[in-house]
Protein backbone atom coordinates (compact mmCIF):
# COMPACT_ATOMS: atom_id res chain seq x y z
CA UNK A 1 0.00 0.00 0.00
CA UNK A 2 1.71 3.48 -1.23
CA UNK A 3 1.09 6.22 1.45
CA UNK A 4 -0.82 9.14 -0.56
CA UNK A 5 2.24 11.48 -0.24
CA UNK A 6 3.71 9.29 -2.25
CA UNK A 7 0.94 8.43 -4.98
CA UNK A 8 0.88 12.88 -5.10
CA UNK A 9 4.48 13.30 -5.61
CA UNK A 10 4.32 10.25 -8.26
CA UNK A 11 1.74 12.21 -10.44
CA UNK A 12 3.86 14.84 -10.29
CA UNK A 13 6.80 12.93 -11.00
CA UNK A 14 5.16 11.79 -14.29
CA UNK A 15 4.35 15.39 -15.53
CA UNK A 16 7.68 16.44 -14.48
CA UNK A 17 6.68 19.12 -11.87
CA UNK A 18 8.93 18.03 -9.06
CA UNK A 19 11.09 20.44 -7.32
CA UNK A 20 14.62 19.11 -6.54
CA UNK A 21 13.97 18.22 -3.23
CA UNK A 22 10.82 16.97 -3.62
CA UNK A 23 12.40 14.58 -6.23
CA UNK A 24 14.56 13.71 -3.17
CA UNK A 25 11.49 12.40 -1.43
CA UNK A 26 9.92 10.69 -4.08
CA UNK A 27 12.86 8.86 -4.78
CA UNK A 28 13.48 7.65 -0.84
CA UNK A 29 9.90 6.63 -1.08
CA UNK A 30 10.28 5.00 -4.06
CA UNK A 31 12.69 2.59 -2.91
CA UNK A 32 11.18 2.48 0.32
CA UNK A 33 7.91 1.11 -1.85
CA UNK A 34 9.32 -1.26 -3.76
CA UNK A 35 7.16 -2.88 -5.93
CA UNK A 36 4.38 -1.75 -5.34
CA UNK A 37 5.79 1.43 -5.97
CA UNK A 38 6.67 0.94 -9.08
CA UNK A 39 3.55 -0.43 -10.05
CA UNK A 40 1.54 2.48 -9.36
CA UNK A 41 4.59 4.84 -11.37
CA UNK A 42 3.92 2.91 -14.17
CA UNK A 43 0.13 3.62 -13.80
CA UNK A 44 0.46 7.14 -13.39
CA UNK A 45 2.71 7.03 -16.50
CA UNK A 46 -0.62 6.55 -18.43
CA UNK A 47 -1.21 10.25 -17.24
CA UNK A 48 2.05 11.33 -19.71
CA UNK A 49 0.95 8.97 -22.60
CA UNK A 50 -2.72 10.33 -22.23
CA UNK A 51 -1.44 13.92 -22.30
CA UNK A 52 0.54 13.04 -25.25
CA UNK A 53 -2.00 10.72 -26.92
CA UNK A 54 -4.57 13.58 -26.79
CA UNK A 55 -3.00 15.85 -29.40
CA UNK A 56 -3.99 16.11 -32.48
CA UNK A 57 -0.85 14.42 -35.09
CA UNK A 58 1.31 16.55 -37.24
CA UNK A 59 2.54 14.84 -39.95
CA UNK A 60 6.19 14.81 -40.20
CA UNK A 61 8.23 16.41 -42.71
CA UNK A 62 7.79 13.24 -45.91
CA UNK A 63 11.94 12.86 -45.80
CA UNK A 64 12.24 12.55 -42.29
CA UNK A 65 11.54 8.61 -41.94
CA UNK A 66 14.09 8.16 -45.02
CA UNK A 67 16.59 9.56 -43.45
CA UNK A 68 16.09 8.31 -40.42
CA UNK A 69 16.29 4.72 -42.06
CA UNK A 70 19.28 6.17 -44.03
CA UNK A 71 21.24 7.08 -41.43
CA UNK A 72 20.44 3.72 -39.26
CA UNK A 73 21.50 2.25 -41.91
CA UNK A 74 24.70 3.92 -42.41
CA UNK A 75 25.35 4.59 -38.58
CA UNK A 76 26.06 8.23 -39.57
CA UNK A 77 24.53 11.47 -38.83
CA UNK A 78 21.87 12.15 -40.99
CA UNK A 79 21.51 15.33 -42.90
CA UNK A 80 18.76 17.63 -42.14
CA UNK A 81 14.88 16.82 -42.92
CA UNK A 82 13.33 18.43 -45.91
CA UNK A 83 10.47 20.89 -45.57
CA UNK A 84 8.08 19.40 -47.74
CA UNK A 85 5.36 18.15 -45.81
CA UNK A 86 2.20 15.42 -46.19
CA UNK A 87 0.22 17.83 -45.28
CA UNK B 1 -1.98 -4.91 -14.71
CA UNK B 2 -0.80 -3.52 -17.86
CA UNK B 3 0.68 -0.33 -17.95
CA UNK B 4 -0.06 1.78 -21.14
CA UNK B 5 -2.66 3.18 -22.57
CA UNK B 6 -1.82 0.44 -24.84
CA UNK B 7 -3.27 -0.18 -28.53
CA UNK B 8 -4.23 -3.84 -29.74
CA UNK B 9 -4.60 -4.25 -33.22
CA UNK B 10 -6.88 -1.70 -35.26
CA UNK B 11 -9.35 -2.75 -38.09
CA UNK B 12 -8.27 -3.03 -41.75
CA UNK B 13 -7.45 0.47 -43.03
CA UNK B 14 -10.88 0.61 -44.52
CA UNK B 15 -12.59 0.13 -41.21
CA UNK B 16 -10.31 2.72 -39.84
CA UNK B 17 -13.28 5.76 -39.09
CA UNK B 18 -15.14 2.85 -36.75
CA UNK B 19 -15.87 3.64 -33.42
CA UNK B 20 -13.72 2.87 -30.01
CA UNK B 21 -14.18 -0.88 -30.59
CA UNK B 22 -11.57 -3.81 -31.77
CA UNK B 23 -11.75 -6.89 -31.60
CA UNK B 24 -14.88 -9.36 -33.85
CA UNK B 25 -17.49 -8.97 -31.14
CA UNK B 26 -17.15 -4.96 -32.13
CA UNK B 27 -16.39 -4.63 -27.97
CA UNK B 28 -14.01 -2.28 -26.69
CA UNK B 29 -11.20 -4.48 -25.29
CA UNK B 30 -9.28 -3.09 -22.19
CA UNK B 31 -6.12 -3.20 -20.97
CA UNK B 32 -5.48 -2.31 -17.32
CA UNK B 33 -7.18 0.72 -16.16
CA UNK B 34 -7.86 2.33 -19.43
CA UNK B 35 -9.43 1.07 -22.86
CA UNK B 36 -6.93 0.09 -25.57
CA UNK B 37 -7.54 2.58 -28.55
CA UNK B 38 -6.67 1.70 -32.35
CA UNK B 39 -3.76 3.04 -32.93
CA UNK B 40 -3.82 6.85 -34.02
CA UNK B 41 -2.00 6.69 -37.79
CA UNK B 42 -0.13 9.76 -37.62
CA UNK B 43 2.35 9.59 -40.81
CA UNK B 44 0.12 8.88 -43.41
CA UNK B 45 2.95 8.12 -45.96
CA UNK B 46 2.70 4.88 -46.18
CA UNK B 47 -0.58 2.71 -45.60
CA UNK B 48 -0.26 0.33 -43.03
CA UNK B 49 -1.14 -3.19 -44.16
CA UNK B 50 -3.42 -5.12 -41.85
CA UNK B 51 -0.48 -7.54 -40.70
CA UNK B 52 1.69 -4.23 -39.43
CA UNK B 53 -1.44 -3.61 -37.48
CA UNK B 54 -1.00 -6.75 -35.70
CA UNK B 55 1.93 -6.26 -34.46
CA UNK B 56 2.44 -4.87 -31.18
CA UNK B 57 4.32 -2.50 -29.75
CA UNK B 58 6.37 -4.95 -27.47
CA UNK B 59 6.59 -7.02 -30.51
CA UNK B 60 8.16 -4.04 -32.82
CA UNK B 61 10.33 -3.08 -29.40
CA UNK B 62 11.97 -6.61 -29.54
CA UNK B 63 12.64 -6.26 -33.56
CA UNK B 64 14.42 -2.99 -32.92
CA UNK B 65 16.05 -4.73 -30.33
CA UNK B 66 17.46 -7.07 -32.86
CA UNK B 67 18.12 -4.82 -35.38
CA UNK B 68 15.83 -5.26 -37.87
CA UNK B 69 14.96 -1.67 -39.10
CA UNK B 70 12.07 -2.21 -40.81
CA UNK B 71 10.34 -2.30 -37.04
CA UNK B 72 12.00 0.92 -36.70
CA UNK B 73 9.94 2.06 -39.74
CA UNK B 74 7.04 0.97 -38.56
CA UNK B 75 6.87 1.98 -35.09
CA UNK B 76 7.69 5.66 -37.12
CA UNK B 77 4.46 5.15 -38.94
CA UNK B 78 2.74 4.23 -35.77
CA UNK B 79 3.84 6.80 -33.42
CA UNK B 80 5.59 9.92 -35.35
CA UNK B 81 2.49 12.34 -36.14
CA UNK B 82 1.40 12.36 -32.24
CA UNK B 83 4.95 12.73 -31.04
CA UNK B 84 5.89 15.75 -33.24
CA UNK B 85 2.63 17.28 -31.98
CA UNK B 86 4.26 16.82 -28.77
CA UNK B 87 7.70 18.20 -29.40
CA UNK B 88 5.46 21.00 -31.43
CA UNK B 89 3.79 21.68 -28.29
CA UNK B 90 7.02 22.30 -26.31
CA UNK B 91 9.49 24.18 -28.80
CA UNK B 92 6.67 25.62 -31.30
CA UNK B 93 9.14 25.06 -34.06
CA UNK B 94 7.87 23.07 -37.02
CA UNK B 95 11.68 22.92 -38.60
CA UNK B 96 13.07 21.94 -35.46
CA UNK B 97 10.53 19.65 -34.69
CA UNK B 98 11.24 17.04 -37.25
CA UNK B 99 14.97 17.28 -36.64
CA UNK B 100 14.17 16.71 -33.28
CA UNK B 101 11.74 13.60 -34.19
CA UNK B 102 14.69 12.14 -36.41
CA UNK B 103 17.08 12.40 -33.53
CA UNK B 104 14.76 10.88 -31.15
CA UNK B 105 14.17 7.58 -33.19
CA UNK B 106 17.84 7.26 -33.71
CA UNK B 107 17.89 7.60 -29.87
CA UNK B 108 15.32 5.04 -29.25
CA UNK B 109 17.49 2.82 -32.24
CA UNK B 110 20.41 3.20 -30.00
CA UNK B 111 19.03 2.52 -26.64
CA UNK B 112 16.58 -0.37 -27.12
CA UNK B 113 18.50 -2.53 -25.32
CA UNK B 114 17.76 -0.74 -22.74
CA UNK B 115 13.97 -0.92 -22.87
CA UNK B 116 12.53 -3.61 -20.95
CA UNK B 117 9.18 -4.95 -20.86
CA UNK B 118 8.80 -5.44 -17.10
CA UNK B 119 9.27 -1.58 -16.36
CA UNK B 120 6.84 -0.77 -18.66
CA UNK B 121 5.11 -0.42 -22.03
CA UNK B 122 6.84 1.04 -24.83
CA UNK B 123 4.55 3.96 -25.64
CA UNK B 124 5.35 5.14 -22.03
CA UNK B 125 9.17 4.78 -22.82
CA UNK B 126 8.85 6.40 -25.70
CA UNK B 127 6.28 9.34 -25.10
CA UNK B 128 9.19 10.20 -21.72
CA UNK B 129 12.19 10.27 -24.13
CA UNK B 130 10.39 12.64 -26.58
CA UNK B 131 8.86 14.83 -23.62
CA UNK B 132 12.32 14.95 -21.81
CA UNK B 133 14.20 15.24 -25.53
CA UNK B 134 12.15 17.92 -26.45
CA UNK B 135 12.80 19.87 -23.20
CA UNK B 136 16.38 19.48 -23.41
CA UNK B 137 15.97 21.18 -26.71
CA UNK B 138 13.72 24.23 -25.57
CA UNK B 139 16.41 24.66 -22.76
CA UNK B 140 19.55 24.23 -24.92
CA UNK B 141 18.39 26.58 -27.48
CA UNK B 142 17.89 29.40 -24.37
CA UNK B 143 15.24 30.50 -26.67
CA UNK B 144 12.98 29.84 -23.85
CA UNK B 145 12.21 33.48 -22.99
CA UNK B 146 10.97 33.89 -26.65
CA UNK B 147 8.82 30.91 -26.49
CA UNK B 148 7.12 31.96 -22.82
CA UNK B 149 6.10 34.74 -24.61
CA UNK B 150 4.65 33.45 -27.57
CA UNK B 151 2.83 31.46 -25.03
CA UNK B 152 1.54 34.85 -23.04
CA UNK B 153 0.59 35.96 -26.31
CA UNK B 154 -1.97 33.30 -27.16
CA UNK B 155 -3.46 32.41 -23.87
CA UNK B 156 -6.48 31.54 -25.76
CA UNK B 157 -5.19 28.70 -27.03
CA UNK B 158 -4.26 27.40 -24.01
CA UNK B 159 -4.37 24.50 -24.09
CA UNK B 160 -4.15 24.00 -27.43
CA UNK B 161 -5.02 20.51 -28.51
CA UNK B 162 -6.69 20.34 -25.68
CA UNK B 163 -9.26 23.00 -26.37
CA UNK B 164 -9.72 22.51 -30.00
CA UNK B 165 -13.36 21.88 -30.75
CA UNK B 166 -14.38 22.73 -34.12
CA UNK B 167 -16.13 20.98 -36.28
CA UNK B 168 -13.52 20.10 -38.52
CA UNK B 169 -11.05 19.12 -35.33
CA UNK B 170 -14.23 16.84 -34.43
CA UNK B 171 -14.46 15.08 -37.67
CA UNK B 172 -10.40 14.97 -37.77
CA UNK B 173 -9.95 13.77 -34.14
CA UNK B 174 -10.35 9.86 -34.03
CA UNK B 175 -12.16 8.06 -31.50
CA UNK B 176 -9.49 7.70 -29.18
CA UNK B 177 -8.37 11.21 -28.82
CA UNK B 178 -11.44 12.70 -28.32
CA UNK B 179 -12.26 10.69 -25.01
CA UNK B 180 -8.87 11.45 -23.76
CA UNK B 181 -9.79 15.30 -24.95
CA UNK B 182 -13.08 15.01 -23.14
CA UNK B 183 -11.37 13.89 -19.97
CA UNK B 184 -8.80 17.15 -20.18
CA UNK B 185 -11.77 19.65 -21.35
CA UNK B 186 -13.71 19.07 -18.13
CA UNK B 187 -10.66 20.20 -16.32
CA UNK B 188 -11.10 23.80 -14.46
CA UNK B 189 -8.68 26.29 -16.90
CA UNK B 190 -6.32 26.64 -13.81
CA UNK B 191 -5.66 23.07 -13.18
CA UNK B 192 -5.33 22.03 -16.79
CA UNK B 193 -2.91 25.28 -17.49
CA UNK B 194 -1.00 24.05 -14.34
CA UNK B 195 -0.68 20.83 -16.05
CA UNK B 196 0.30 22.12 -19.06
CA UNK B 197 2.78 24.42 -17.86
CA UNK B 198 4.69 21.25 -16.02
CA UNK B 199 3.86 19.20 -18.68
CA UNK B 200 4.39 20.86 -22.06
CA UNK B 201 6.94 23.01 -20.77
CA UNK B 202 9.04 21.36 -18.00
CA UNK B 203 8.35 23.31 -15.07
CA UNK B 204 8.23 22.69 -11.82
CA UNK B 205 5.82 23.26 -9.29
CA UNK B 206 7.70 26.34 -7.95
CA UNK B 207 8.62 27.13 -11.60
CA UNK B 208 4.94 27.34 -12.59
CA UNK B 209 4.34 29.38 -9.72
CA UNK B 210 6.67 31.94 -10.34
CA UNK B 211 5.75 32.02 -14.02
CA UNK B 212 2.11 32.63 -13.68
CA UNK B 213 2.35 34.70 -10.21
CA UNK B 214 0.24 32.70 -8.40
CA UNK B 215 1.27 31.61 -4.44
CA UNK B 216 3.12 28.10 -4.87
CA UNK B 217 0.71 26.36 -2.02
CA UNK B 218 -2.20 27.11 -4.78
CA UNK B 219 -0.30 25.69 -7.90
CA UNK B 220 0.26 22.57 -5.64
CA UNK B 221 -2.92 22.58 -4.91
CA UNK B 222 -4.30 22.83 -8.41
CA UNK B 223 -1.84 20.38 -9.95
CA UNK B 224 -2.65 17.87 -7.30
CA UNK B 225 -6.73 18.13 -8.12
CA UNK B 226 -5.69 18.13 -11.62
CA UNK B 227 -3.91 14.85 -11.72
CA UNK B 228 -6.36 13.13 -9.59
CA UNK B 229 -8.94 14.39 -11.07
CA UNK B 230 -7.44 12.79 -14.79
CA UNK B 231 -6.36 9.84 -13.07
CA UNK B 232 -10.00 8.81 -11.90
CA UNK B 233 -11.20 9.72 -14.94
CA UNK B 234 -9.03 7.67 -16.89
CA UNK B 235 -9.75 4.72 -14.39
CA UNK B 236 -13.60 5.52 -14.58
CA UNK B 237 -13.91 5.50 -18.40
CA UNK B 238 -12.59 1.61 -18.33
CA UNK B 239 -16.03 0.45 -16.15
CA UNK B 240 -18.06 3.33 -19.20
CA UNK B 241 -16.27 1.94 -22.13
CA UNK B 242 -16.98 -1.63 -20.96
CA UNK B 243 -20.78 -1.57 -21.02
CA UNK B 244 -20.91 -0.61 -24.59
Amino acid sequence: MNSPTFEHLARLYVVGALDEDELQDFERLRLEGGHSAEEFIAECERLSEAFALSLRPTAPCVSTKKKLLDRIRSGGPASAPDREHVS
Amino acid sequence: MAQELAFLQAPPAGNRGAPIQLGGDNRIILCGGLPRFPPIMTAPMSDPTTEEYEISDEELMMRIQQGQEEALGMLYDRYSGVLKSLIMRVIHNDAESDDLLQEIFVELWNQSGTFSPKKGKPLGWIVTLTRRRAIDRLRKRQAYARVEEKFKERPEQQPEAWVQNTLEDDIELNDARRVLNKVLNELPDAQRQAIELAYFKGMSQREVAAHTGIPLGTIKTRLELGLKKISEALKGLKHELTDL
